[in-house]
């Protein structure tokens, strides 16, 4: 049974219960109401009836002693104030009817008292005169509650109606509870099954109420948004998986071909016993497999972004960026007469040291590689936001078009095939700023030259909720 | 022949009267019983004052004057029947003790609770009720004029049924108390000394 209940639509139940409640409790008052309401009429009645035959048995005594009909009948007479006597009748002691008092069609009570069977439809009083202790002879009268029962039956007909008007208000009631319970189930039940089906996880449910339903509805469609941007993430991370496989397998590659090209001529110049070609070769040799390592180097340290976190902490950004540009002294060496100008005092931040010093690092060697032009200026400033501090590294060299200025940070995406680049190092440096919640981008430098900033927020993310979108 | 139709005519006239006196008797008898009966009644309807009886189990006394054919029907009537747990004795007075001009008579009717007149005495009525005035005994009789003359109770035989007059002024004069019930089935009527 409980099974069978549990199959019924919610709709149903609703109205079930709607009925119960409201039918039940009227036609239950309404049924003990006529119930008692009956009960007492017909014990009124009964008992106005009955001291009314008393009466008359009383006034009957003198008529019976004085063998009086007329007056028997005088006294009977009285009766016709209660029309649920159908007849009355004195008999004298030897049962012979001595006065009658009938209403208009009722039949005569029989001529004696014999005659008349006690309890046929039970509907009979019976009441004997006495005077002294002396028996005169009786009263009877024969009766019919129909007053009382013809209220019974408006009774019961009013009970049936509040009934009907009861059960009418509550089918209108479900109809109007089924906006506001069953037509948000319904909903939320039907967009689960459309989602289950199609995998379309951009439905939602239509929210209609404002209460645990709408807050249903809301947390089911939140639940559907989370899921959504899970599987859009999963599908943007495979179509990263997929670029990022092509990519390394491709610009591995490359050294590995040139190092097998040079190998097989390396081969030659040895069946030739050309020594000086041999020097050269292996010369071209050592470069490709260092530039394998420091790709490999630069992948490692790219994954070790998103593996390995440090707690945030305050950081000194002047101090940071003065040290770093001395200890890259050496290399600012290497690629030119360059100089750079650091603004003073650049305001502190909270971030990981490591990666804030690489940030820089790989912007300022960018720069020299990229950026020295006639001049051969880097520049290093900051600005403060509300919410955020932006920093700059500016040079003044050929400057990127802007159809590139998205491509630079995307990994293995070089402007320049030559030279020693992996192609990572500005990947490292967007993939950090999304670590900390901040981001980089790139403008042009007024009178020409590349000019990037990165921004990173007043509020670092908390690691519970990583904001980094880690890709291998 | 004509004689013997005389003679025939003659014995049907004859057996024919025999017939209606032997008639007449019959109802007289049938009228005494019911009078007698009625007497009863209305001794069963009324109710004396304690001091009209000398003792607590004294008789309710009925005293008849003449007309000893009904009084032996009365004494049927109330064998074994009794009035708020007492007797109920006949009397009976003869009419010539009271046409004497002895005061005993009028002792012995004062002395009962109800006196009985027949219609056939009917010129002793103005004797009685004067003897009984002030008096707490119910007159009765079924003399003609009874009522009208002063008695309380007065029989009056109808074709069908047996009526009576009661003169409520009369019983009022006296500490008896007769049934409203009673006097509800009687014909009022009013006259004589109060």
């Amino acid at each position: 049974l409980t099974q069978r209940l549990g199959a019924i639509p919610f709709q149903t139940k609703l109205l079930a219960a709607l009925l119960a409640v409201g039918v039940i409790p009227v036609v239950l008052v309404c049924t003990l109401l006529s119930g008692l309401h009956f009960f007492q009429a017909r014990q009124m009645a009964m008992e106005s009836l009955r001291s009314q035959i008393r009466v008359v048995a009383i006034h009957s005594q003198a008529a019976l002693s004085f063998d009086d009909p007329e007056a028997g009948r005088e006294t009977l007479a009285a009766l016709a104030a209660q029309p649920s006597i159908r007849w009355a009748a004195i008999y004298r002691r030897s049962g012979d009817l001595f006065a009658v008092y009938r209403v208009n069609q009722e039949p005569l009570p029989p001529q004696q008292m014999a005659g008349i069977h006690r309890g046929d439809d039970g509907m009979l009083l019976h009441e004997p005169v006495h005077l002294n202790d002396q028996n005169l002879g009786v009263v009877l009268a024969s009766y019919s509650l129909t007053e009382v029962y013809s209220q019974l039956r408006r009774d019961v007909g009013l009970s049936l109606l509040a009934g009907a008007v009861a059960a009418g208000l509550a089918v209108v009631l479900s109809f109007h509870l089924r906006r506001f319970l069953v037509a948000p189930l319904r909903e939320l039940v039907d967009t689960a099954h459309r989602v289950t089906q199609t995998a379309d996880y951009s439905a939602r449910a239509a929210k209609h109420t404002q209460d645990e339903f709408g807050d249903l509805t809301d947390t089911f469609n939140l639940m559907l948004q989370r899921i959504e941007a899970q599987d859009d993430q999963l599908q943007h991370r495979h179509d990263e998986m997929q670029q990022f496989l092509y990519t390394v397998s491709h610009d591995l590659k490359s050294p590995l071909v040139t190092i097998s090209g040079f190998v097989g001529l390396m081969r030659e110049d040895l069946a030739q016993q050309q020594y000086e070609e041999l020097k050269n070769s292996m010369e071209h040799l050592g470069r490709a497999s260092q530039h394998m390592g420091q790709l490999i180097d630069d992948l490692l340290e790219l994954s070790r972004i998103g593996r390995v976190r440090a707690q945030p902490e305050p950081i000194a950004v002047d101090a940071l960026v003065r040290d770093l540009v001395a200890d890259l002294r050496p290399q600012i060496e290497r690629f030119g007469p360059a100089h750079i100008e650091v603004e003073p005092d650049l305001p502190g931040v909270i971030a990981d040291r490591v990666r804030l010093t690489q940030v820089f690092s790989n912007l300022i060697i960018n720069a020299l590689k990229y950026g020295l032009g006639e001049r051969a200026v880097i520049e290093i400033g900051a600005r403060r936001m509300p919410g955020e501090t932006r920093f700059f590294v500016r040079d003044h060299g050929r400057g990127i078009g802007p159809e590139y200025r998205q491509r630079v940070f995307v990994l293995f995406q070089r402007l320049q095939k030559q030279g020693e680049g992996t192609g990572v190092g500005l990947t490292i440096v967007s993939r950090i700023l999304q670590s900390h919640g901040g981001r980089v981008w790139l403008e042009e430098t007024p009178g020409g030259g590349a000019t990037f900033w990165f921004a990173l927020p007043d509020q670092p993310p908390s690691h519970d909720h990583p904001a980094t979108k880690d890709s291998p | 022949m004509k004689r013997l139709c005389v003679i025939a005519v003659g014995v049907f006239s004859l057996w024919l009267g025999q017939r209606a006196m032997a008639q007449a008797r019959d109802e007289d008898h049938r009228l005494d019983k019911v009078k007698s009966a009625f007497i009863l009644n209305f001794l069963r309807y009324t109710r004396w004052p304690s001091d009209a009886f000398a003792h607590g189990d004294s008789p309710v006394v009925v005293l008849v004057i003449g007309r000893p054919d009904l009084v032996e029907y009365l004494e049927q009537i109330v064998k074994g029947q009794s009035i708020d747990g007492r007797p109920i004795e006949v009397r009976t007075l003869s009419p010539a003790s009271m046409r004497d001009n002895d005061d005993h008579w009028r002792d012995q009717v004062r002395a009962a609770q109800a006196v009985y007149l027949p219609r056939e005495l009917d010129e002793l009525a103005g004797r009685l009720l004067a003897a009984l005035s002030g008096a707490n005994v119910l007159t009765i009789s079924d003399a003609p004029g009874f009522a009208r003359a002063g008695g309380m109770l007065q029989l009056r035989p109808r074709q069908d049924r047996m009526a009576f007059a009661a003169n409520i002024s009369a019983i009022k004069a006296t500490r008896l108390e007769v049934s409203s019930k009673l006097l509800k089935l009687a014909e009022i009527v009013h006259g004589g000394e109060p």
